[in-house]
């Protein structure tokens, strides 16, 4: 949390303190991540929003509703701990808190892990409507990552939601996908906001004009900007360990992604710098930028 | 690409980009501007709620209504859709062969359609390249609302 002290506002406590926030009578917020397209990193965007989050002291549950095909329990690193999951809660062989597994380090975040064993039709709009107000009660956020694609399992995953991440690459058929998302979100009542994240982002093809930059993905799919993530081989690493690279604390894209819960929980942080590090020595003398807090 | 292309006049942008040609050496820079103009093409059509029957029978339609006052070669009218700062806007260029004797009586609201201060006589057919909006003396270039987002 060190290198997040440049908040332009920030008049108090720049630490992290757990159960600071999360007394709160209100009810959580319930935040869906998608994309369309799969592939783009919903996932690992669901898991470093929700940890990061919960790295700002707020009681978080992650929903995995990718039935059959379960992921976020690897990138959280608990995919050893799993007894029951969704669908065990929805046709009632286990109470909700039984099936949420706690996080290995941070006690007010919990998975709630898809069932990997079952299809998509086992969950419906109506089930997953009466789940997620349950999960509403026990927390300040309940982030929910969907499935790839705009059939049921979107459905299901947006049907109790308030607001959307939509997750893509600066890439042609990511963005078209997303701009497919952001339509049927338009059409859904319920979700009242949605901003976009640019994942997998290389500032050095950008500033070639080799790939579309943010302002052109921004300008054609006409929404609001969450974050910017650079592309970062730190993510496979962090993936690989099963911690999710928020908590990383050198990363760029760490970086960005704490950057993205400040957002995600009110604050106003300014984006990331898009002249970016790309070669080593760029790197190294990044992370003493970091470490000067003036980089973002 | 066929009545895509057709429909959204993308011969124009297809002898720009750096795939088209069959030459040996294809530039693989700055492929920024291709993304983002054959990107903005497809969403578009993904937008528009209009199926491409739809649209070719509005031409047909847009056709016979327009020569009910002027004749025009209506094999060359080009009916596209253009990005004009974040607005969409659907774009015809129609050549005018000639224009009819009518009426004033008959000249009424549907005349706003060819310039008054003349010089239809001869075909102006533009080149297809050119953006009918640049040139404003351009006796036919007929704007719709944006309305097709």
């Amino acid at each position: 949390m060190s290198a997040t002290t440049v908040d332009t506002k920030a008049p108090t406590e720049t630490s992290p303190a757990p159960q600071a926030k999360s007394s709160t009578p209100t009810k959580g917020r319930v935040v869906v991540v998608t994309s369309g397209k799969g592939g783009v990193g919903k996932t690992t965007a669901s898991a470093n929003v929700g940890t990061g989050l919960a790295r700002l002291g707020y009681t978080v549950i992650l929903v995995d509703t990718d039935i059959g095909l379960r992921n976020l329990d690897i990138l959280m690193g608990l995919e050893n701990r799993i007894v029951y999951n969704i669908i065990d809660v929805i046709e009632e062989r286990c109470k909700l808190n039984q099936a949420l597994v706690k996080d290995k380090r941070l006690p007010n975040l919990s998975l709630l892990p898809a069932a990997q064993t079952r299809d998509k039709s086992a969950l419906n709009a109506e089930y997953m409507m009466k789940l997620v107000n349950e999960m509403r009660e026990k927390a300040d956020f309940v982030v929910i990552d969907s499935p790839a694609g705009i059939e049921q399992g979107f459905q299901n995953a947006v049907v109790a939601a308030d607001e959307a991440i939509v997750v893509c690459n600066p890439e042609m058929s990511s963005i078209r996908d997303a701009d497919r998302i952001i339509g049927l979100l338009e059409a859904n009542d319920n979700v009242q906001t949605y901003k976009l994240i640019v994942n997998r982002v290389r500032p050095g093809m950008m500033k070639n004009n080799d790939m579309m930059d943010i302002d052109d993905v921004l300008d054609i799919l006409n929404i609001k900007l969450l974050g910017i993530v650079p592309e970062d081989q730190d993510i496979i690493i962090s993936t690989n360990r099963g911690e999710p690279i928020v908590s990383v604390d050198q990363s760029m894209a760490g970086q960005a992604y704490r950057n993205i819960a400040r957002r995600v929980a009110g604050e106003d942080v300014p984006f990331l710098d898009l002249e970016a590090p790309t070669g080593f020595m760029d790197k190294m003398k990044n992370l003493f930028k970091v470490a000067k807090a003036s980089v973002f | 690409m066929g009545w895509l292309s057709k429909l959204f006049n993308l011969e124009a942008f297809e002898e720009k980009s750096a795939y088209s040609g069959n030459g040996a050496t294809q530039d693989l820079k700055n492929s920024r501007d291709d993304a983002r103009n054959r990107l903005k093409l497809v969403l578009m059509h993904d937008r528009s709620k209009l199926a491409p029957q739809t649209l070719e029978k509005m031409r047909d339609e847009l056709i016979a209504v327009i020569t009910k006052y002027v004749e025009i070669d209506g094999e060359a009218l080009r009916l596209n859709f253009e990005t004009e700062s974040n607005t969409i806007a659907l774009m015809a260029n129609i050549p005018v062969l000639r224009q009819k004797e009518t009426d004033e009586s008959e000249g009424g609201p549907a005349a706003t359609t060819t310039d008054k201060s003349g010089k239809t006589d001869k075909p102006t057919k533009a080149d297809k390249a050119v953006k009918p909006t640049k040139d404003k003396s351009s006796p036919a270039a007929l704007k719709e609302e944006p309305s097709l987002v």
